[in-house]
């Protein structure tokens, strides 16, 4: 989830963008704020991908995953563990909110099947199952029942405190890319792998990444998403 | 039937079905490499050859190779000849020897992770002996030589079985005569392994030597296991460009270059370890 | 010292190599069952002593990770597809594979480096992106999904092996021997079927284990290549990419110990081929 954590917290609370500030000075200053912290986390992970298997064996007392990764550690250990906002940056408190779109094929086979199968997902019913047993948040407004598991309730309460503070500053997945996805990941992983564990010089490294950035957001055509400005067909690189 | 044609009927089976499902793909997967939707083009090799992380792949790739074949080569000579030797306890001695025969390369990059991780067993081993007095995180990327040394032993443990089987094989086609003479004649057993056995044995090291390279350029599960991200090779980033980035065109470059460096192997193999045709037993 | 006076001792170098040599395999033995003796210790553990420190280096006698993969719906069918894939793999390998290596052995003609170099390819190329468009070929054809699809990917992996190791035992038979039956009155055929098979079959035998062995371990292609008739490493790595550390470890142990047993029961093929040796 390293990328998401760039995309959706780092950039977003330095710099108000994800891509169009790329390779900025607020951007340099988000690296160097990163690389300064990252000498007080556990050097192996970089491997870590479950971060509540390491937040049970104790490789670990603080971690940033998605709240569905984290789900057993509060589940089996409920007093043990906190969950808390994102901090907040000099551009406010970025965090990522999933926000997921369902549609149907126009050629789809069976249009009625397809149509029930999403009426079924959407009912409370299903979506307070789905929570119960992934931690994925209801995306239709539910009342949630008290007797929910420990995970839902701790990580519930800290995501309500966090897309409620004042300088929340959500930012949206990545859209528009295609099957480039992977590859715009890669840059923000890339950046991090050469400034923070190779110790590549900052602005370099920008530079030359924001360039493949560029050449993506070119090819797909992609426009910029929250907390980008929107745009007229591809989201600029500065 | 004469025997002109009879090689070629022999190959027949093997060359067709090499040519539909080898061949045919491998075609698709080159065609990749080279093209965009424009037509011919070098810019895959370029991105993959651009990207920071290519040559520290491919020099970690080659220098695996080369940290782990030579031992094995040792290792499974002396286990080889250790077999010849040995009158009791053969059957069994072998069937430890080969059992890492069946163990895949997954399996094997499980096991060493046992042994190398925070609180694996070289850990505890090393903090009951008093040398540590707590664990270390072996596996780090701070010391890439530490998870390079690792993934060398797995290898080292896990792929010599093979070649020991291929050299056991290969030492029992040379006649014993041949070894008995120069015992006869006076050479010592050292003389007589470098001067007799090793020659003669030519074939079959060539054999175990041309597999074993080409493996290992294809070094991947292991590392997996144990290095993550951490020491990238050839293959684990055609594995990336092709499953996670969904870019087939430099991930057939990558499948190209590491063809291109085993081809070149192998060759060189063949023209060292060559066995001329008056010379074979 | 004592090592300084042995020389003077009649007999007690020789004792003193003798010692030597069986320590040394010894050791050689316990480099390969130490790290799978760990494995066991880390199955057979509860989940709490696998991330405990300092680790125990005996098992605790803990069968939960072991009963969770136990639990898994499908492992038996999974299992049984394993068996068919590796099964079929062999007889193709040997059954394609042989008459190559034969032809290499005893010919010279025009093109052999080519074939030699063709097989050594198949070996050098990254099969699992090979496998992309294969799955595209076996969609068309109706192969896809199927025992005999996957096992002709895993043939492709084998071949080389079955062609290089029958080559090289050919090659280990004097055509002398041949040449011999021939001036007796056999035909190529006979002489073949009554001189050269006997001699070659243990040696079949372990190169035909070898493809099975091949097809066995393949995780990728098995799991690019099938969705219904999973593989039991197919199956695994499924379960295994989303596993915590000690669950890894009995994956670990599911794909070690069915190899063991496996080189267990075909040991006497193996011992077959070695019997050559003792010749």
């Amino acid at each position: 989830m390293k990328h998401r954590f760039f995309q959706g917290y780092l950039y977003p609370s330095y710099t108000n963008s994800v891509v169009t500030k790329f390779n900025s000075p607020e951007a340099v200053v988000a690296w160097e704020k990163f690389r300064e912290l990252w000498q007080y986390t556990n050097p192996g992970s970089t491997n870590f991908s479950f971060m509540q298997e390491q937040l049970l064996s104790e490789d670990v007392w603080v971690a940033f995953d998605h709240t569905a990764r984290l789900a057993e550690a509060f589940n089996q250990r409920p007093d043990d563990f906190i969950a808390f906002p994102a901090p907040s940056g000099p551009t406010g408190r970025g965090f990522m909110p999933v926000i997921a779109g369902i549609a149907i094929p126009r050629t789809a086979p069976d249009m009625d099947g397809s149509k029930e199968l999403i009426a079924y997902m959407m009912k409370p019913e299903t979506q307070l199952a789905t929570l119960r047993a992934t931690s994925f948040f209801p995306v239709v407004d539910v009342d949630l029942p008290d007797d929910m598991p420990p995970a839902v309730q701790i990580s519930g309460a800290a995501i309500a405190k966090m897309s409620g503070s004042a300088d929340a500053n959500p930012g949206l997945l990545p859209s528009g890319l295609g099957d480039e996805g992977g590859k715009f990941n890669q840059v923000y992983v890339d950046t991090f792998e050469r400034i923070v564990l190779a110790g590549h010089d900052i602005e370099a490294v920008l530079e030359d990444q924001a360039g493949t950035l560029r050449r993506i957001m070119e090819e797909t055509g992609a426009p910029c998403w929250a907390p980008d400005l929107p745009s007229e067909g591809a989201c600029p690189v500065d | 039937m004469d025997n002109r044609t009879l090689p070629y009927l022999l190959l027949l089976p093997a060359t067709l079905f090499l040519c539909v499902f080898f061949l045919y793909p491998f075609a698709l997967v080159a065609w990749q490499a080279f093209t965009n939707e424009a037509g011919f083009t070098l810019e895959h090799f370029r991105t993959m050859a651009d990207h920071w992380k290519f040559p520290i792949a491919f020099w970690n790739t080659m220098l695996l190779a080369l940290a782990v074949v030579p031992v094995q080569v040792v290792l499974s000579i002396t286990m080889a000849m250790m077999v010849t030797r040995m009158q009791r306890g053969r059957d069994i001695m072998l069937y430890i020897w080969t059992i890492p025969l069946g163990i895949s390369d997954l399996a094997a990059g499980i096991i060493w992770l046992a042994i190398f991780e925070q609180t694996g067993f070289l850990n505890s081993m090393l903090y009951g002996l008093g040398v540590i007095e707590q664990p270390t995180n072996f596996l780090s990327y701070q010391n890439t030589w530490v998870i390079f040394i690792a993934i060398a032993l797995a290898e080292i443990w896990r792929a010599t079985a093979i070649m020991l089987v291929i050299l056991v094989a290969g030492l029992g086609l040379i006649p014993k005569e041949y070894d008995e003479a120069a015992e006869v004649f006076g050479a010592s057993r050292w003389q007589r392994l470098w001067k007799v056995t090793l020659p003669l044995l030519r074939p079959s090291l060539q054999t175990a030597l041309i597999l074993r390279v080409i493996l290992a350029f294809e070094v991947f599960a292991v590392v997996a296991a144990l290095g993550g991200t951490s020491l990238p090779v050839l293959m684990g980033e055609t594995y990336n460009y092709q499953f996670e980035l969904q870019d087939g065109h430099v991930a057939a470059a990558l499948a190209l270059v590491i063809l291109a460096i085993s081809i070149a192997f192998t060759l060189f193999f063949l023209r060292v370890l060559r066995v001329p045709k008056g010379a074979q037993i | 010292m004592s090592v300084a006076e042995s020389p003077k001792l009649p007999g007690s170098p020789r004792r003193a190599g003798n010692i030597l040599f069986g320590a040394t395999a010894l050791l050689l033995c316990a480099w390969v069952l130490v790290p799978i003796y760990l494995l066991i210790v880390n199955t057979l553990s509860s989940p709490e002593a696998v991330t405990a420190f300092p680790k125990s280096f005996v098992p605790g006698w803990d069968f939960a990770n072991l009963e969770f993969f136990a639990g898994f719906a499908g492992i038996l069918k999974a299992l049984k597809n394993s068996v068919l894939v590796a099964g079929v793999t062999m007889l193709l390998a040997i059954l394609i594979g042989a008459p190559a290596g034969y032809a290499l052995s005893r010919f010279d003609f025009p093109g052999k480096s080519a074939f030699r170099i063709l097989i050594l390819m198949t070996r050098a190329f990254p099969l699992p992106l090979l496998a992309l468009p294969l799955a595209v070929m076996f969609i068309r054809t109706g192969l896809d999904d199927t025992i005999l699809g996957l096992a002709i990917v895993h043939t492709t992996l084998a071949l080389p092996f079955s062609v290089l190791i029958t080559f090289s035992l050919f090659s280990g038979i004097p055509i002398e021997l041949e040449e011999a039956a021939w001036t007796l009155g056999c035909t190529r055929e006979q002489a073949f079927r009554k001189v050269v098979l006997p001699l070659i079959l243990p040696g079949i035998a372990a190169s035909a284990v070898f493809a099975f062995v091949i097809s066995w371990n393949e995780v990728f292609a098995a799991s690019v290549l099938t969705i219904e008739n999973r593989t039991l490493t197919a199956f695994l790595l499924q379960s295994l990419d989303v596993s915590p550390m000690h669950l890894k470890f009995a994956g670990g142990f599911v794909l070690v110990v069915p190899a063991l047993i496996f080189i267990f029961a075909v040991r006497k093929y193996l011992f077959a081929m070695w019997g050559i040796a003792n010749r």
